[in-house]
């Protein structure tokens, strides 16, 4: 069983960045009629998301959120050991972006910079991965990005995605602390028999792009795309987020005895608010509990718990500590639970870029 | 109330009520796909101002017959 718990680890700071351009899903869309876009608006939760300009790349996000970050903290880039760069949507196929992120950012050659190719569980699959380098590796200090630009996987009349995808990126500073009451409870899960209930068929080595699989069709859910483009079961994956989501967050807290009371905040991958309201009331989370970021930026991949904490910093507490829960779920299909302390972190307003 | 439950659904499905009956599945009618059906829901919920449990509302995806029980369950 992937659960571990990490010890003298705690997290300093979390700056998050997004595209300037927004797009409205009650006034953009036009290919849905008005009120299958207002519907589709009142369900999910979504009024509105950025996406970025063929020049923005996830890097670019999660480079100006590091940088924010660096700055904000005064962390001198050289004294950063390791770079993990969590996304769907790296620069190059190869190598790993978190490669040219050492590069960019300043950060000197002994840096160990890998990327983690995952999805909306890549912000907690990327915490445990910091984590274990330091527990394990006796790292000091780790810059966790995780970002993604979703709306580039989309065809931008596939209604079963294109309302809901967006682009966001964000960094994290993870430290040891030396400090034992500073802990940090992963547990991750993988079940890749229904991989394909997500993913981008086509353009990897198992089925190269070619001019077929770019044709644009309308298939059999109605969405327009190409093989190409990315491809999500709606159903397929809202059964997996209320039944094997919500059982393994259950497990989690009653092995660890915990109650939705001592926990501060449940923050939740942006998925759709239908669905993530109706996870929270399964659990017992009074939706005070339960901020979202999925309003103004909609689902942003790996990116959304950071970004979702960075939105609401403000009105968590900030000169306290917050015990919060964390849940991502996604491509994979891969989720994770985690339990982390934010003891008045560094959190600047999200960035446009 | 199994007319009211029929109605609701072949109103926000815009299909004609003759047209439903237990062993409608969302294959074989139109219009009932995975977004259609958190319409269907939802709109459940706000009429007859029930909260469906997240798994009841992947089974009430299998056929009209299990969607129908399981509305006319929360509203016994």
């Amino acid at each position: 069983m992937a659960k571990s718990t990490f010890k003298g680890i705690a997290i300093s700071g979390i700056a998050g960045s997004v595209p300037k351009n927004k797009i409205n899903n009650l006034t953009d869309h036009e290919f849905c009629s008005e009120d299958e876009r207002k519907k589709i608006v009142e369900l999910t939760g979504a009024h509105e998301y950025r996406k970025a300009p063929p020049e923005i790349c996830s890097s670019d996000l999660c480079e100006a959120a590091a940088k924010e970050l660096m700055r904000g903290l005064n962390v001198d880039p050289k004294s950063i050991e390791a770079i993990i760069f969590a996304t769907m949507t790296p620069d190059y196929r190869i190598p790993s972006t978190a490669c040219i992120l050492q590069d960019k950012l300043g950060c000197p050659i002994s840096t160990v910079a890998f990327d983690i190719n995952m999805g909306c569980s890549g912000f907690v699959v990327g915490l445990y991965n910091a984590c274990a380098l330091i527990q394990g590796g006796g790292l000091k200090r780790i810059l966790l990005l995780a970002g993604d630009t979703q709306s580039k996987l989309c065809h931008d009349q596939d209604k079963t995605v294109v309302f809901l995808l967006g682009d966001g990126g964000s960094a994290t500073l993870v430290e040891a602390t030396g400090t034992s009451e500073d802990s940090i409870v992963i547990e991750l899960m993988t079940d890749g028999s229904r991989f394909n209930s997500l993913f981008v068929p086509a353009g990897g080595f198992r089925y190269p792009s070619t001019k077929i699989t770019r044709e644009v069709k309308e298939q059999a859910d109605g969405g327009l795309r190409a093989e190409d483009d990315i491809y999500m079961d709606g159903m397929e994956i809202f059964k997996f987020s209320s039944t094997d989501v919500v059982k393994s967050i259950k497990n989690f807290m009653e092995l660890g005895q915990l109650s939705a009371e001592d926990i501060d905040f449940f923050i939740m991958h942006q998925a759709n608010k239908f669905m993530t309201d109706k996870i929270a009331r399964k659990l017992k989370f009074p939706l005070e509990k339960v901020p979202y970021s999925l309003r103004v930026y909609g689902n942003t991949g790996s990116a959304s718990i950071p970004l979702t904490i960075v939105h609401n910093y403000d009105a968590m507490i900030p000169s306290g500590k917050n015990r919060c829960l964390l849940s991502g779920f996604g491509v994979g299909l891969s989720w994770g639970v985690a339990d982390i302390v934010l003891n008045q972190i560094y959190c600047p307003p999200v960035i446009e870029c | 109330m199994e007319t009211k439950v029929k109605e609701l659904f072949s109103t926000i499905l815009e299909v004609p009520a003759n047209k439903i009956n237990d062993k409608t599945t969302p294959e074989n009618i139109e219009n009932w796909d995975s977004f259609k059906h958190i319409v269907l829901v939802s709109a459940f919920e706000e009429e007859f101002n029930i909260s469906v449990e997240p798994e009841d509302v992947v089974e009430m995806y299998k056929n009209y017959e299990t969607f129908k029980m399981i509305i006319m369950e929360k509203l016994k």
